[in-house]
């Protein structure tokens, strides 16, 4: 069979705008460490950037070395093998991924990246996406220690989540093809690993001509390449988190939570804001608690935190077009406000 | 003369591996986390120094993008650098609401070093001197004692002129999720104190209302100026 052709990186108006933004919020991001360095507000701006960095960092890069080792030692077939042929079962098992692939929501984004590029079908990746971090047995242990081993909260938190990634996945599946859904990166760039101007000395799939050896090296490589490719996000996501968190009173959400829909919608808006670790938000939303805010409204902020935040938008741009990215930050939003509303009227928590 | 052409992300990564090593020294990363995710900054470092040995072998990455991204990787070392030996202030007080009762999250108990006799038997009107954290862990033990704590001095309480605040800040995992605790006071009319300045106070504590929440209230306070305890004293980790 004759090899395909060779084709130039995909160069579309869209990715230049997304350059001149980038640029933008350089220059923009050095002038304020220029003329506010020594202003309170700004050292409060750096702490807490440099905080939310420090703590997803490694688990963005652990993400990315994963990401590496299922590049080169999973092939397609083997990846698929893990998931029923059937579509709706495929997302069913991948919304329970997170349990023997315990990452949290800034390592899953890397990670689903590979999982895409080796041809996980498109409502399973985004299943996995969404419940992974909150399948995730750590996550699940830091919100039963948070509720004082409170059994149901943290179950409930699991539920809702698999639920509600389940539900978009199958969703995805029916509204998008991958083509409509997928940035162009995988299969289209010159050697077809998906980096930019990739010029490691691999070969792709894991063909067993290459000694274990050249393999890792080869994972590490692309571990390498997937962090400088998609770190960006990540830091990008942190600053604008920081400035939220910087230069908005906490009291101006709890000032509209009165009433428990609004307390929900509150909750969201600072779930995205916030953009906290899955592995850290149930305390958070445990400290809540004194101040009189509903459950339900607590929920919602530990199932949409790790589903949707700035950070992993700007992630997500990685990953998906950005019609994909609004179909899923709209569903995500609908379907976290829709759950907690009804386990609010139904006096279930 | 040809001139070799370095990495981008070779150069990253390295950047990435002295500023952790930096964070490491004299843990210097408590500023920003808390003591127990120190395993954090050495997993950073462990996959950061991996990456890097594994990219020496390899050519230069070429493409448009590619100073841009390197410059937005290396940005939050630039920021690590310019909040220096700083903790959170005043300023971010003013915008978290302050917590009066904390849960303790771990199974340690909540009074851990005060002696059982001062807490069996304390006298109506001794002075008990203890922490921001035992107060807030521990109220019902305090309402209406007298004490004396010790934390950063907030001149203003946003919204409330006539009220000042001696706090510290719970950690979780981050500074990002850090929330303040602390005793509320009347603004002292004299006073040479500034905001962030490290103070004593002495006086009894009770439970007062402010903006429909409960708030620890200090009565009559005795104000001293201290020193600042430690680096990262501001912090009580959980």
């Amino acid at each position: 069979m004759a090899a395909d052709p060779v084709l130039p990186p995909v160069r579309s108006k869209v990715s230049e705008t997304g350059r001149y933004l980038q640029m933008f919020f350089l220059a923009g991001a050095i002038l304020m460490a220029a003329f506010h360095a020594r202003s309170e507000t700004f050292i409060t701006f750096s702490i807490i950037f440099s905080a939310i960095v420090l703590e997803a960092f490694p688990f963005m890069l652990l993400g990315t070395l994963l990401g590496g080792f299922v590049e080169v030692f999973l092939s397609r077939d083997q990846l698929l093998c893990i998931l029923p042929r059937e579509k709706k079962q495929a997302v069913a098992v991948a919304a329970f991924l997170g349990i023997i692939l315990p990452v949290c929501e800034c390592a899953i984004v890397p990670v689903v990246r590979k999982f895409i590029q080796k041809g996980m079908p498109l409502g399973s990746a985004v299943a996995f996406l969404l419940g992974g971090p909150i399948v995730n047995p750590l996550v699940f242990s830091s919100t039963l220690v948070a509720y004082s081993f409170a059994w149901d909260v943290a179950f409930l938190r699991v539920f809702a989540g698999v639920v509600i990634a389940m539900g978009i996945g199958l969703l995805t599946d029916a509204c998008f093809s991958r083509k409509q859904a997928l940035l162009p990166f995988p299969e289209q760039t010159a050697c077809g690993c998906g980096h930019a101007g990739c010029t490691h000395t691999h070969t792709h799939g894991s063909s067993g001509s290459r000694t274990v050896a050249a393999k890792i090296k080869a994972a590490l490589s692309h571990g390498a390449a997937d962090f400088y490719d998609i770190g960006r996000f990540l830091i990008i996501g942190a600053f604008i988190a920081a400035a939220l968190q910087t230069l908005v009173p906490r009291q101006a959400f709890m000032a509209v939570a009165q009433g428990p829909f609004i307390a929900i919608t509150a909750m969201m808006v600072l779930a995205v804001a916030l953009n906290l670790c899955s592995e850290a938000d149930a305390f958070i939303a445990a400290s809540f608690q004194p101040m009189g805010m509903p459950l339900s409204a607590q929920m919602a902020f530990m199932v949409l935190g790790p589903m949707l935040d700035i950070k992993l938008i700007l992630m997500y741009l990685a990953v998906f077009t950005r019609r994909m990215i609004f179909f899923l930050a709209f569903q995500v939003c609908l379907s976290v406000f829709l759950a907690m509303a009804f386990l609010e009227m139904s006096q279930w928590l | 003369m040809a001139v070799k052409r370095i990495s981008g992300p070779l150069v990253v990564l390295a950047a990435w591996i002295i500023a952790l090593a930096w964070l490491l020294r004299e843990d210097r990363y408590q500023l920003f986390l808390a003591p127990e995710f120190g395993f954090l900054i050495y997993i950073s470092l462990v996959v950061c120094a991996v990456f890097c040995i594994s990219l020496l072998a390899e050519p230069p990455v070429s493409g448009k993008d590619q100073l841009i991204k390197g410059m937005i990787l290396i940005l939050p070392i630039v920021f690590m650098g310019a909040a220096g030996d700083n903790t959170l202030g005043s300023f971010a007080l003013s915008k978290r609401p302050v917590a009066t009762m904390v849960q303790k999250n771990s199974d340690t108990p909540l009074v851990q070093d005060l002696d059982a006799k001062t807490l069996s038997e304390p006298g109506k009107d001794d002075i008990q001197e203890i922490s921001i954290a035992r107060l807030v862990r521990n109220w019902d033990q305090y309402d209406g004692r007298h004490i004396r704590v010790e934390g950063l001095f907030s001149k203003t309480v946003e919204g409330h002129d006539h009220l000042a605040a001696v706090f510290r800040y719970f950690i979780t995992c981050c500074v990002a999720d850090a929330m303040p605790v602390g005793v509320f006071l009347a603004s002292p009319e004299e006073m040479d104190l500034a905001d962030n300045d490290w103070v004593r106070i002495t006086g009894r504590v009770i439970m007062k209302q402010l903006d429909g929440y409960d708030i620890i209230f200090m009565e009559t306070p005795g104000i001293e100026k201290t020193e600042q305890p430690a680096k990262n004293a501001a912090y009580i980790y959980d």
